[in-house]
């Protein structure tokens, strides 16, 4: 802990500022213990200890400093928090600072003082633009060489722990929404407020109003703040207006949606319990009000990268709003009126202000005249040429700047300063407004890109559109919101415009860059240069989108907040053709970095997909089941005894107990994943005909058929049984994967289609739950468990179907059969089903019931040659899985024109059979490709693959699998061989019928 | 993310549909009359308009209806939404 | 014939929720708990589709039946102390009671149009019942619906994607919502619940 007696804080006033002096707050910078307060960010409490170098630069590892205040910072990134709270590339600017906060400055090894990669620096030349390209591309050394470029050309880096914090997500409705809380925000939310819309108003700081916040301007002969106090005030009684503070909108997208973040605990330690530290908003508005202000652009000259060069702006902020001397000795270097706003501020804050360099000549009366009375000399037609110092600003040289600003004096002056404020004018922030869809356009008023037509309901108003004085802002504000209510039909309230202070202004005349040698930085988060832009123009890539890639100009993690519009303006100067024609490159989101948390939200780990459970869940968790995902569905895939670990071994053990059990006496397996659809309606026979290949319109009350449902395109969709209750009521069931897409083919036929057909289709697989009991025990088992009902041969015949009772519970029972054995599916409604499934459990025990799961279920099929997934996969037909005998040649129906096609005849189709190793034991892969010679050479010519197979037959006592091959079943006998390259595996197989076991189809019977 | 208004449920997020693909394509009423070139063009051949573009959205987690949508492709904005029976691009242009 | 007690089962219906619930005091316990959560089971729920709007005589059977109308607008319901009928589709509505009587028997007894198809959905849709003063801003965590109170009104239903899964969600009262859900995922469903409020502490019941 930190006393106060220890306090180093010799860089702050000792009054004023919107920092509580009676909170101290203690942190850490690389190690060191320092001490700020309430209210301060992490990179004015730096300054306050006097910590001005706090990073190393991107390519050559220059010193670097805090740079600017706010969030389009491009040096002061540090590395927040530790472990896996590690939160690098975090701006110092933005970081509200908390008690017990550490932060490490980074890309500097071992130290910021003692860094040996600024051997980049030295090897300067090596790092021009564009130089991976021309140097190591297509060279062998390449490997060699990246590892150690990418290390010393880096940021951050990231922990691989898991992140300990839960993030959430919230959709937002409103009117108006209004993004940004400052002058223009506030005016348009009192406004739109007043009116009655529902407004909401977001803003990326705690504390609203933005850059009122720490200027010195008057509203109404009072200062700002006071108007802003009052101006929340009644925001905050309105019902109707709701204010997100800390929530920054970084993204626009289609339809008129903003997504923000909500720094819900960013500002403290660690979450409070049951809190999360971000929040995503997805907010839907009818209008949107973008009041993001705009970003003071560096002047590009040499060296203007030291640590104590900053925006003229961070410096009013650092002053004004916390108390903070970012220097002593400052000299302030600008192209627009702000410069001397810069000077007076300071050196009313007892800052030596040496001069003003002004690259224009005229000056204003108002500005001469104040400036000679704090004694401040003004330098105008000038500009600083060069700067001296290594860890921190020691100097400049100043030298007198020609007409056409493209050559300075010879003779140039040095002077002293710690401090160099520049401002080479304003960028609106048209991020939001270039998400939205719109293209800004270059007005040579204000040297800046402002936004042109609108694309959505965006309004940029105030500072984002263009207009940077106060009055401008709150005017635009009012404006704006006045006519987005009038637009939704609320009443405009009367509002005045209120009075400022301002000074009639001098126009900004824009500088791109002064001449001079050393590095002039213009993108200083990327470390590119003036003269990469130079070589970039000099090698052709001439246009801003190449000039981008090719420099990275831009590319950082500030988006090029303070570097775009400079250096769009020295490629339109090298091109020798104005702004406008060269043009801007496109913001995207994210305005800023933001986490992958809030955008996973709760969908993490465990919950990132839905669980789907079967009402007979329960007893399968009880009673060993391993569970295999089935799309959403859990399914028990086999069931583990007496606490058999699971391992491969006790796996195959329970596999095999599962099929032998039911192919012995009696099994039971949970189906109720299959989708099942209810349908009713006169036209249900004729619509099952036109979806079905086979025939329906024949198919008795009381009976199942096997259907087969193909694609447009003639390839085999689903397959399933459909059964018929009544005259026009049918109860179909689908596969487990395909449930919802053929209802949605279903709706779509009978919406899109044949809307003339009176058929309704619903869901109802979660209705009820199912169970198949198979085995030549199930009737047994069954007759028991129901209520004196006629299973017999008779009454319930194979592809029966009846309505019966379990213990007064209504049962439908379906005498249908996947595994080949006598067997029946129960279907009972979903509370019901775990009662009627231990019922049964209970009546079989006599005859060892056995559950089974997905894996035995999966094996007696292959055994029975039914076909299933890995043969419906997408690219198979009737023919292709011997079902010819299920395509009707009497009626139309989905798929019939293209099952034609010359394709679908080509006898060399693969077509299904069986295959079993040479040598009865190897596990043949599911995926092998079947070929005749494994040695021939590549390409090899493929005959077909293996589409699915059992490592072990339980029945059968060895291998079996199901494949498609040229010539299909005619190659009964034959040998060839599966081979799978990427696991090593060849093996002979021989082809065999695809129907293993009672190929007669005596066991349906019992 | 594109807002897109159900004919019956309103406006609601594109994450309660399902993209389904080109409502122009009419199934031949009578495919049993439907000449090769016909089946072809219905179930292989795809426009893909730069701009005004119309399309089936089931709306899944909503009423199940489908949806025809009158898609702008380059600036995803939705001009018009209606039933499958509505011819969404004639009514869209008459009221140009 | 009308109020016929109909057979239903001795056999005690099972939720999907069974033996998964923990009542009590949960997350935020700071403030009196902004919502509470609890499962509406037994529930008799009966689907009726017509083919076309429905007839005069449909509408009288069925306000014969319930003592009310059917909601013809999307997006609504009509209710009364037992009976909930909420628009789900066009030309489609459920009928949802707490079970007291085969609810499905009963409605295919009266309703004769053999163009109505009447399902019987009582097992197929758990209700999940959300209240306290936070509910509305739980709700919008998971769907994109304006909840709003001068906008989503008592008696107004949306189906929409809530929590990344297909739900109804009806508004019985000032801040009291039911949301049906799947059966199989209701356990799921509830969970979400619970994580997205915690912040607001609440009670299971
Ligand atoms: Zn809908």
């Amino acid at each position: 802990m930190l006393s106060t007696k220890n306090n180093q804080q010799t860089k702050r006033l000792s009054s004023g500022g919107l920092i509580d002096r009676s909170k101290p707050i203690t942190f850490k910078f690389d190690g060191k213990p320092l001490m700020g307060y309430d209210g301060d960010t992490l990179a004015s409490a730096l300054l306050a200890n006097n910590i001005k170098l706090v990073g190393r630069s991107f390519k050559y590892h220059r010193p670097r400093g805090i740079y600017t205040a706010g969030t389009e910072e491009p040096n002061a990134l540090v590395a927040l928090r530790s472990n896996a709270r590690t939160e690098p590339n975090t701006r110092a600017t933005n970081i509200e600072l908390f008690d017990g906060l550490e932060a490490k400055s980074q890309n500097r090894w071992p130290n910021l003082f003692l860094d040996f990669m600024q051997i980049n620096n030295l090897a300067g030349p090596l790092f021009t633009a564009g130089f991976y390209y021309k140097t190591f591309m297509g060279m062998p050394g390449w490997h060699f060489y990246e590892h150690f470029i990418r290390k010393a050309a880096g940021m951050g880096s990231t922990e691989l722990e898991r992140d300990p914090d839960a993030y959430d997500k919230k959709n937002a409705f409103c009117d108006i929404l209004i993004i940004g809380g400052g002058p223009t925000g506030l005016s348009a939310a009192l406004t739109a407020g007043r009116s009655g819309a529902r407004v909401l108003i977001i803003d990326s700081s705690k504390l609203l109003g933005g850059q009122l916040l720490w200027e010195l301007d008057q509203i109404d002969s009072k200062p700002a703040l006071q108007w802003i106090e009052s101006t929340l005030e009644e925001l905050k009684e309105m019902k109707n207006v709701t204010i997100a503070r800390r929530t920054t909108a970084f993204g626009y997208y289609d339809s008129n949606v903003v997504n923000a973040i909500e720094s819900v605990s960013d500002h403290l330690p660690t979450p409070e319990p049951h809190t999360v530290r971000q929040r995503l908003w997805q907010i839907r508005a009818q209008k949107v009000i973008i009041a993001t202000g705009a970003t003071e652009r560096p002047l590009v000259f040499s060296n203007n990268d030291r640590p104590g060069i900053m925006l003229a702006s961070a410096t009013r902020r650092y002053v004004n709003q916390f108390a903070v001397k970012p220097g002593n000795r400052a000299v302030i270097f600008a192209n627009n009126d702000d410069g001397y706003k810069t000077a007076v501020n300071l050196a009313e804050k007892d800052i030596n202000v040496r001069a003003v360099v002004d690259s224009r000549t005229h000056v204003n009366q108002f500005w001469k005249t104040k400036l000679e009375k704090l004694g401040v000399e003004i330098i105008p037609g000038s500009a600083v040429i060069n700067t001296h110092g290594h860890f921190g600003l020691t100097g400049i040289d100043v030298a007198s700047l020609s007409a056409d600003q493209k050559s300075t004096s010879s003779q140039s002056t040095f002077m002293s300063a710690d401090l160099l404020a520049i401002s080479g004018g304003w960028s609106p922030n048209v991020h939001l407004y270039c998400h939205a869809g719109g293209r800004p356009q270059y007005e040579a008023s204000v040297a800046a890109f402002i936004p042109g037509v609108r694309s959505q309901s965006e309004y940029p108003a105030g500072a984002s559109n263009g207009a940077f004085s106060l009055i401008d802002c709150v005017t635009e504000g009012i404006n704006c919101g006045n006519q987005l209510v009038t637009e939704l039909g609320f009443s405009k309230t009367g509002f005045s415009i209120p009075q400022t202070d301002e000074p009639t202004v001098t126009p900004i005349k824009a500088l791109w860059r002064i001449p001079g040698k050393g590095k002039k930085f213009v993108d200083i988060q990327d470390d590119v240069t003036e003269s990469d832009i130079k070589l970039a123009h000099q090698e052709g890539y001439i246009s801003v989108e190449h000039l981008k890639r090719y420099t990275t100009l831009g590319m950082g993690t500030d988006q090029g907040k303070t570097s775009n519009m400079n250096g769009h303006a020295i490629m339109a100067e090298e091109r020798g053709e104005d702004i406008e024609t060269v043009g801007t490159t496109m913001f995207r989101p994210p305005y800023i970095p933001i986490a992958m948390g809030p955008l996973a939200g709760r969908d993490i780990g465990q919950s990132y997909s839905a669980k789907r459970k079967s009402a007979i869940h329960n007893w399968h968790h009880e009673n060993g089941a391993i569970f295999v995902d089935a799309g959403q569905w859990l399914r028990p895939q086999y069931y583990l005894k007496n606490g058999e670990a699971n391992t491969t071994e006790n796996m195959d053990v329970a596999i095999t107990r599962e099929v032998q059990g039911t192919r012995g006496s009696v099994g039971i397996v949970d189906v109720s994943t299959l989708g099942k659809i209810d349908i009713q309606g006169a036209d249900s026979s004729e619509f099952l005909n036109r979806i079905y290949t086979n025939g329906w319109t024949k198919l008795a009350i009381g009976k199942a058929r096997y259907g087969l449902m193909l694609r447009e395109d003639g390839i085999v969709f689903d397959d399933g049984t459909t059964s018929r209750l009544s005259e026009d009521h049918y109860f179909m069931t689908t596969t487990t994967s395909n449930a919802a897409s053929v209802l949605s083919h279903m709706e779509y036929c009978l919406q899109v289609h044949w809307p003339d057909l009176d058929v309704k289709i619903s869901s109802v697989t979660e209705q009820w739950a199912a169970m198949a009991i198979a085995g030549p025990k199930s009737r047994d088992v069954l007759q028991k468990s129901t209520d004196e009902e006629d299973l017999s041969d008779e009454a319930l015949p194979f592809m029966g179907v009846n309505q019966i009772s379990i213990n007064g519970i209504p049962a439908l029972i379906f005498r249908i059969s996947f595994s080949g054995e006598l067997a029946y599916e129960v279907n009972v409604p979903a509370d019901y089903g775990e009662y009627v499934w231990r019922r049964i459990m209970e009546k079989g025990k006599t005859d060892n019931i056995t559950p089974y799961g997905t894996e035995a279920m999966a094996i007696m099929r292959i055994e029975k040659g039914h076909v299933a997934g890995g043969e419906l996969d997408g690219r198979t037909t009737p023919d292709d899985l011997g079902l010819n005998k299920l395509i009707s040649s009497k009626k139309e129906f989905i798929g019939r024109r293209l099952l034609k096609r010359e394709g679908f005849l080509d006898p060399k189709r693969p077509k299904l059979v069986g295959l079993i190793p040479i040598d009865g034991k190897s596990r043949i892969r599911t995926g092998s490709i079947l070929v005749k010679d494994p040695n021939a050479s590549l390409p090899m010519p493929k005959l077909g693959h293996v589409s699915s197979g059992a490592y072990l037959s339980p029945t059968l006592k060895h291998p079996i699998s199901l494949g498609l091959i040229t010539g299909g079943t005619d190659r009964i006998g034959e040998t060839v061989w599966a081979t799978s390259p990427l696991h090593g595996e060849t093996n002979e197989v021989k082809i065999v019928d695809p129907v293993f076991y009672d190929k007669q189809g005596e066991r349906l019977n019992g | 993310m594109i807002r897109i208004k159900c004919p019956y449920c309103g406006l609601r997020d594109h994450s309660e549909f399902n993209y389904i693909g080109d409502a122009t394509k009419i199934r031949p009423v009578s495919p049993e009359l439907a000449n090769d070139e016909e089946w072809f063009d219905y179930i292989y051949i795809r426009d893909n308009p730069r701009g005004v573009h119309q399309e089936y959205w089931q709306h899944i987690t909503g009423c199940r209806s489908y949806v025809k949508v009158l898609r702008d492709t380059v600036t995803h904005e939705v001009l018009k939404t209606g039933l499958p029976s509505d011819d969404l691009l004639f009514s869209y242009e008459a009221e140009k | 014939m009308v109020d016929k007690d109909c057979n239903l089962p001795q056999i005690k219906r099972l939720s999907a929720l069974d033996g998964q619930i923990e009542s009590g005091r949960f997350g935020n316990l700071k403030t009196e708990p902004g919502i509470l959560i609890k499962e509406n089971h037994p529930l008799s729920i009966v689907q009726l589709e017509t083919r076309k709007p429905p007839t005069k005589d449909f509408l009288k059977v069925i306000k014969n039946l319930f003592e009310f109308d059917v909601p013809l607008s999307p997006n609504t319901s009509n209710v009364s102390d037992k009976t909930h009928i909420i628009w789900t589709g066009p030309n489609r509505w459920i009928i949802v009671e707490p079970e007291t009587r085969d609810l499905t028997s009963l409605v295919k007894s009266q309703v004769k149009e053999t163009t109505v198809a009447i399902v019987d959905l009582s097992h197929a849709r758990s209700s999940i019942e959300i209240d306290g003063v936070m509910t509305r801003e739980l709700l919008l965590k998971g769907a994109a619906i304006d909840f709003h109170p001068e906008v989503f009104l008592v008696k107004h239903c949306v189906q929409t994607t809530f929590f990344n899964l297909s739900a109804l969600i009806c508004c019985l009262d000032e801040n009291r919502f039911n949301i049906f859900i799947a059966r199989g995922f209701a356990l799921d469903l509830w969970q979400k619940v619970q994580e997205a409020a915690e912040e607001f502490g609440y009670e299971t019941l």
